[in-house]
């Protein structure tokens, strides 16, 4: 099958082949899902902003 | 060679000039404007993609492809399942709100938050500074094998010269601002993985054909082999063989699961502004990792076909032996010398993409983590011990890069990749989805999950065993399972991954140890789990 000895080896290939377009599925299905964080999520993600940035001025 | 050392420098140059303007952008702007901007998927997608996968997939991995056949898909399908889809809908989602309710900017000082312990946010990152060099190594070795190969630079100076390089993109602030640097270099090496792929079917005349060309010189197999259980490149490992337990635990199985719990790669679910972005990122991510890894193992088992039409000889002979040289032989006998130019230019970006991660977790590990939270030294020593932990970092990458053995590549990584999900994965995933996993539960399944992954290493793995002379020492013996018969599964043993062993023993101590000890607090598990629905 597709050239292979082994059905193992094709079922890998098409598996290869098929997972992306599973995750591309997927994107395109959740692609608005998934809300803006707002209130309080917001003020802890400006906390986080300010910290990372600190983080990151410590670096070489 | 001149015009090829232009193109490198030419090159760091740009990827140091886009870092640095990023990184000027994020300095001018507020925390209130940063915490808001969004990141564009492709952006998400492809520096998550050009950070998993490095010269260690594309060369070392590809390298084992050539040597093993396509049984090595089975890993390219679980870095884009497990890696990709599992990794962003998982744990990405619920990463990203703990990380942020708890303020946590390492991998370690997430679950140190999670269960609230300073000893294991320092164990966690006592273990990644002390480990991630060894794949960090597998990384710069990579690089230096094709400089070896294709410009004839001896391989000691070719990783001192490519350290330094990278030193250099690190003082010039490689460190900072690595996402949108890390999108352009993933897409250099997409354009480069997708090239590498067309011109090798072509040359075999089409998909089937080429598999098919394969099927054809399944005889040429070396005996030495078929022997361990191989059957041909196109039709896979006799299950229970000492090749099927190297390949299919260690490499599939290791590599495959051990991707949930990279430090480098958890990190970046955290910079994550909302859900919908990992949502979107999806849709690209899954085709990346099938132009990076599907295609590194599809041309490393093909360059076994093409050497033996061209050369008369299957890869592994072409490359004397040393596996990690295979691509870097093909790339320099075979591809055009255009191609050898854009390829120096897209392991560069592999490399360095992987590296300045490597680099940046192994300094936050130490200062951060183990100096910082672990000792309770917090102040500016942190900063210094961040700085010096990145140093430390490269001087140790460059060490086990000059001490390690040819055909390592594959080896050190999936070494990495199994300690950490050993240690690392049964308290991360638990502790996203379980509110019943205690401090104690966590901690047991972590050191127990390093202990068993150490004991076998030390006593029974047949390589490392072997390698340490630790076992031979105490009692001489190889390991502890060699001198059984060879039919026996106790010899097999030597062959089994230590992480077939540890992360189910890891996984049963989080869960009985938790069962039986003190909750945690609900004050603590509201504070965790507060933007978790």
């Amino acid at each position: 099958m597709l050239g292979f000895a082994s059905t193992e080896m094709a079922l890998a290939f098409i598996c290869c082949i098929l997972a992306p377009l599973f995750c591309v599925i997927y994107g395109l299905i959740m692609w608005n899902k998934g809300e803006e964080p707002t209130g309080e999520e917001f003020k802890g993600r400006v906390e986080w902003e300010r910290e990372e940035r600190a983080l990151e001025e410590g670096l070489p | 060679m001149v015009f090829n050392i232009i193109i490198s420098i030419a090159y760091i140059i740009i990827v140091a000039y886009l870092g640095h303007r990023g990184w000027k952008q994020t300095q001018t702007a507020s925390d209130y404007m940063l915490a808001g901007r969004k990141t564009h998927p492709y952006v998400m997608a492809v520096s998550y993609g050009a950070t998993f996968i490095s010269t260690s997939a594309i060369i070392g991995f590809g390298g084992a492809a050539a040597l093993f056949g396509f049984p090595l898909l089975w890993l390219a399908f679980l870095n884009i399942f497990v890696g990709v889809f599992i990794a962003f809908v998982f744990f990405g989602k619920r990463t990203r709100r703990m990380g942020v309710a708890l303020n946590a900017h390492t991998f370690p000082e997430v679950l140190g938050g999670r269960y609230n312990s300073r000893f294991v946010q320092g164990f966690a990152g006592i273990i990644i500074f002390l480990f991630i060099p060894v794949y960090a190594a597998a990384v710069l070795i990579g690089l230096s094998r094709f400089a070896e190969v294709y410009f004839n630079l001896p391989y000691t100076g070719g990783i001192l010269v490519f350290s330094l390089i990278l030193a250099i993109y690190v003082i010039l602030g490689g460190l900072k601002a690595v996402m949108y640097t890390d999108a352009f270099q993933g897409t250099v090496m997409f354009v480069m993985m997708v090239i590498l792929c067309v011109l090798t079917y072509r040359l075999l005349e089409g998909i089937i054909p080429a598999h098919q060309a394969l099927t054809d010189i399944a005889y040429m197999v070396p005996q030495r082999l078929v022997k361990g259980g191989h059957m041909g490149w196109t039709a896979g490992i006799k299950f229970g063989t000492p090749l099927w337990w190297i390949v299919y635990s260690t490499i599939i199985y290791g590599v495959g699961i051990g991707v949930l719990a990279q430090p480098q790669l958890a990190v970046r679910f955290m910079t994550v502004k909302s859900d919908r972005e990992l949502n979107r990122a999806l849709l690209l991510g899954g085709i990346f990792i099938l132009a990076m890894t599907g295609i590194a193992f599809t041309v490393g088992s093909l360059t076994n076909v093409i050497f033996v039409q061209k050369f008369g000889k299957v890869s592994v002979a072409m490359a004397l032996g040393n596996i990690d040289k295979i691509i870097p032989t093909y790339v320099d006998k075979v591809m055009p010398p255009w191609f050898g130019t854009l390829f120096l230019v897209g392991i560069l970006a592999a490399a360095m993409s992987t590296l300045s991660s490597q680099y940046h977790v192994g300094g936050t590990s130490l200062g951060r983590d183990f100096y910082g939270k672990a000792l309770g030294l917090r102040g500016s020593g942190e900063i210094f011990a961040t700085k010096l932990g990145v140093t430390l970092t490269i001087i140790a990458t460059v060490l086990w890069g000059l001490s390690l053995p040819p055909s390592i590549i594959a080896i050190a990584t999936a070494f990495f990749f199994g300690l950490c999900a050993s240690s690392f994965l049964p308290m991360y995933f638990l502790g996203l989805y379980w509110k019943g996993v205690t401090k104690v539960g966590a901690i047991c399944s972590m050191v127990g999950g390093f202990c068993v992954s150490f004991f076998w290493l030390v006593f029974i793995h047949y390589k490392e065993s072997k390698a340490l002379g630790i076992c031979k020492a105490l009692f001489n013996k190889v390991n502890l399972v060699a001198h059984y018969s060879s039919t026996s599964w106790l010899w097999k043993l030597q062959y089994v991954d230590p992480n077939i062993v540890a992360l189910p023993t890891s996984f049963v101590l989080c869960i009985v140890i938790s069962l039986f000890t003190r909750k945690m607090s609900d004050d603590h598990l509201k504070v965790c789990f507060k933007y978790i629905k």
